[in-house]
């Protein structure tokens, strides 16, 4: 396979089409590890940094701010509700087609967390910023970010 | 009036081919490490850089907002730089202009590389980087474009295959004692002579090895270094910098010889005060040089440019052992990217820790012996026409 | 010096390590520009067009809408042989998604006959070649696609070939 080819119409030299023939494998890291073995297990998993007090979902490996590292005591299994802090409505997939079923992106601040977390949200028309929420999870789960079907009003 | 600054510390991973963390994981790891090695916590710093090559790599876009909480840069002034493989050695000529002309005091800077995401192969992510117009269709790889430079070199100056093997020899076995060395060994010559044929003249151990990895250093102005009571002894001051890029149509130029990196060489030379280029003086001027070898002819082909060799000199001096670790004017004690590994400009960032480290005694079994009072970093990258170059000095060195 | 960092093993990094995969579904349309149209519509009638800088002197290929060097506009274009020599060369056994092949392609740059003050070209491919007698300096010529099935790109040249002496 060539890496670029010609319009289809043959013809023109005003245009050239090129693709960008990579995929990717991103190793999720030291603290993804745990936070994806926790969904599969139904559990969110976040960590504290203990000097600044401040909560991570996801967890991180460093505390960004006093750039301690935050060791494997860190992390804890946290309640999988909070609150809805914004969201959106999308209409468009990603190549700008309109879609069947549009659906609900959020931010949603985990109780007991310092951060925001972004996913769905899901059986509603007509969510309520500051409302609670809480996780639905997949039946079948794997240690993705889509064993959370998402967040529904609680 | 430019500030003094200084490198005061360095930090670094291993480099390896596939590694579990992610890049601003890694670069965590170099961060802190070049943080406690000066002394400080990331509270006291007020400026942070980021240098890494192409996104296409980690897979990232816009891989600087991605790196930037490993690298130290959270509620900061923090950019990146970018000249392809030339940019771990910019990343530190960043740091250099931020603290000398007052805007910053101390800054962290972070090179960094995670190779291995990219599927296929880096290939696939280096063929994008050749003209989209005329080039790419004809799928070309970036080993071609070195194959076709090492080609003209070696005809330029009848150089024999063996003077450029031996680079290879002398910069893995080096590597044996950098701990974060992914390919130390010692080879013979005839192993390198002989190993797989990838495209004439290159063979597979002439090529370094794709990798991931992070450097940093902290440089800070003379004055913070007063502040913070650090020993003149673990200080090694920015004595030149320099940078040029030669013509992006790179099949209109003579590549057996890297005009831009003389001119980037003449740059850092005169800022340092150094007015004769002549090579015997500037060898006896500087103590080592770490030039960029992400293939055994380059650093013989960087040595020429830098006007540490005279053209088509290199080969034989490196073959006669004058640029081995004991020899007269070491190159690439650290190991190099040959031995060390390239994950691409943390690679270039290993170059600005191994100077560091040489000038202020802390190369462990890979230090120098005698007196050292100056050391060269060099970095190369775009399609093949940015040279920088960066030149530290001891920290007692007048 | 305590380095850090987890080495995976190709399998634990495929197979073990939790990771999340991702193809990028882009795809560029690229326009030609000026001088690089040109070129182009060139070589769809066979012709191998350069671009000559008043203010240099000189004429260079592939063409550019602007001399690099003194920065003046170019777009006095002229038609150079499809002649050139060997700058330099590869004999590749690594394609571009680098999988090993048997059949070498070789890769050269050509200073393109014509071109003035320092030779100037591009990169090809070299076939129907003894790959024992490539040699820096030898002559090569243009070999074309017929003129049906040319269709303005760098391909429109098949390859480049030896000239017999």
């Amino acid at each position: 396979m060539l890496p670029t080819k010609r319009d289809q119409q043959g013809v023109p030299t005003t245009e050239v089409w090129g693709d960008f023939p990579v995929t990717y494998h991103y190793t999720v890291g030291i603290s993804g590890e745990k936070f994806f073995e926790g969904l599969k297990n139904q559990k969110l998993v976040a960590n504290t940094c203990n000097s600044c007090n401040k909560t991570y979902l996801p967890p991180k490996l460093f505390c960004e701010d006093c750039f301690d590292e935050l060791t494997d005591d860190s992390y804890k299994e946290i309640k999988a509700s909070g609150k809805l802090v914004s969201f959106t409505e999308v209409f468009l997939d990603h190549r700008g087609d309109k879609l069947s079923d549009p659906y609900f992106l959020a931010l949603i601040q985990l109780n007991g967390t310092d951060t925001t977390f972004f996913h769905k949200l899901i059986n509603t028309n007509n969510p309520t910023i500051g409302g609670n929420v809480t996780a639905v999870w997949n039946d079948t789960r794997s240690g993705s970010l889509f064993d959370l079907n998402g967040f529904q009003a609680e | 009036m430019t500030k003094k600054v200084g490198l005061v510390s360095a930090g670094i991973t291993r480099f390896q081919r596939r590694a579990k963390e992610t890049g601003k994981e890694l670069s965590y790891y170099s961060a802190k490490m070049a943080l406690d090695a000066a002394g400080i916590t990331r509270k006291d710093v007020d400026g942070v850089i980021i240098g890494s090559a192409p996104d296409a790599f980690d897979g990232v876009h816009q891989k600087h907002e991605y790196l930037t909480d490993g690298s130290g840069g959270y509620n900061l002034p923090t950019m990146r730089g970018y000249v392809g493989g030339g940019t771990g050695v910019f990343s530190p000529i960043q740091g250099w202009y931020c603290i000398a002309s007052g805007v910053h005091n101390i800054v962290l800077i972070t090179t960094e590389e995670k190779m291995s995401s990219v599927l296929p192969s880096t290939q696939a992510a280096f063929m994008t980087i050749f003209d989209n117009l005329i080039e790419r269709p004809l799928g070309p790889n970036l080993i071609w474009i070195f194959a076709l430079e090492m080609r003209r070199y070696m005809e330029a100056h009848g150089i024999p295959k063996e003077h450029i093997a031996s680079v290879s020899v002398k910069n893995k076995e080096n590597a044996i004692d950098h701990p974060s060395a992914m390919l130390g060994k010692k080879w013979t010559l005839d192993e390198v002579l002989n190993s797989e044929m990838l495209a004439d003249p290159v063979r597979l151990l002439d090529i370094s090895p794709v990798a991931d990895g992070a450097a940093s250093f902290v440089m800070m102005s003379e004055e913070k270094i007063k502040e913070f009571g650090i020993s003149l002894d673990d200080v090694a001051w920015v004595d030149g910098v320099g940078w040029n890029v030669d013509t992006t149509m790179w099949t209109n130029r003579d590549l057996y010889y890297p005009k831009y990196l003389e001119k980037a060489a003449h740059q850092a030379y005169n800022m340092a005060g150094q007015k004769n280029h002549s090579p015997e003086v500037l060898r006896k001027w500087l103590s080592f040089a770490e030039p960029y070898d992400p293939f055994n002819y380059k650093e013989l082909h960087h040595l020429e440019g830098l006007q540490l060799f005279g053209k088509g000199k290199a080969p034989q001096a490196a073959f006669d052992g004058i640029t081995a670790r004991d020899g007269d004017f070491p190159t690439c004690p650290s190991g190099g990217l040959l031995g060390v590994g390239n994950p691409i400009a943390a690679a270039a960032g290993m170059k600005i820790c191994e100077i560091y480290w040489q000038l202020t005694g802390k190369a462990g079994k890979r230090q120098i012996s005698g007196d050292l009072t100056r050391g060269l970093a060099q970095a190369w990258g775009d399609l093949m026409q940015v040279g920088t170059v960066f030149i530290a000095r001891g920290g007692r060195v007048e | 010096m305590n380095v850090r960092g987890t080495r995976l093993t190709n399998d634990e990094f495929h197979n073990v390590a939790i990771s999340v995969d991702h193809a990028p579904e882009i795809q560029y349309k690229w326009a030609t520009g000026v001088a690089i149209t040109k070129f182009l519509a060139g070589l769809k009638e066979g012709k191998i067009y350069g671009v000559h800088c008043d203010d240099c002197e000189r004429t260079v290929t592939p063409p550019r809408m602007f001399c690099e060097e003194c920065f003046s506009p170019m777009n006095n274009y002229v038609e150079l042989p499809d002649t050139g020599i060997i700058n330099t060369f590869s004999v590749a056994y690594i394609r571009t998604d680098a999988v090993r092949i048997e059949k070498p392609q070789i890769p050269v740059v050509i200073d393109i006959d014509g071109t003035t003050l320092t030779p100037s070209g591009f990169l090809h491919l070299l076939d129907d070649v003894k790959i024992e007698d490539l040699k820096i300096g030898m002559k090569i010529k243009a070999v074309w696609k017929n003129p049906e099935d040319r269709t303005g790109d760098i391909t429109d040249i098949k390859y480049f070939t030896g000239v017999e002496a």
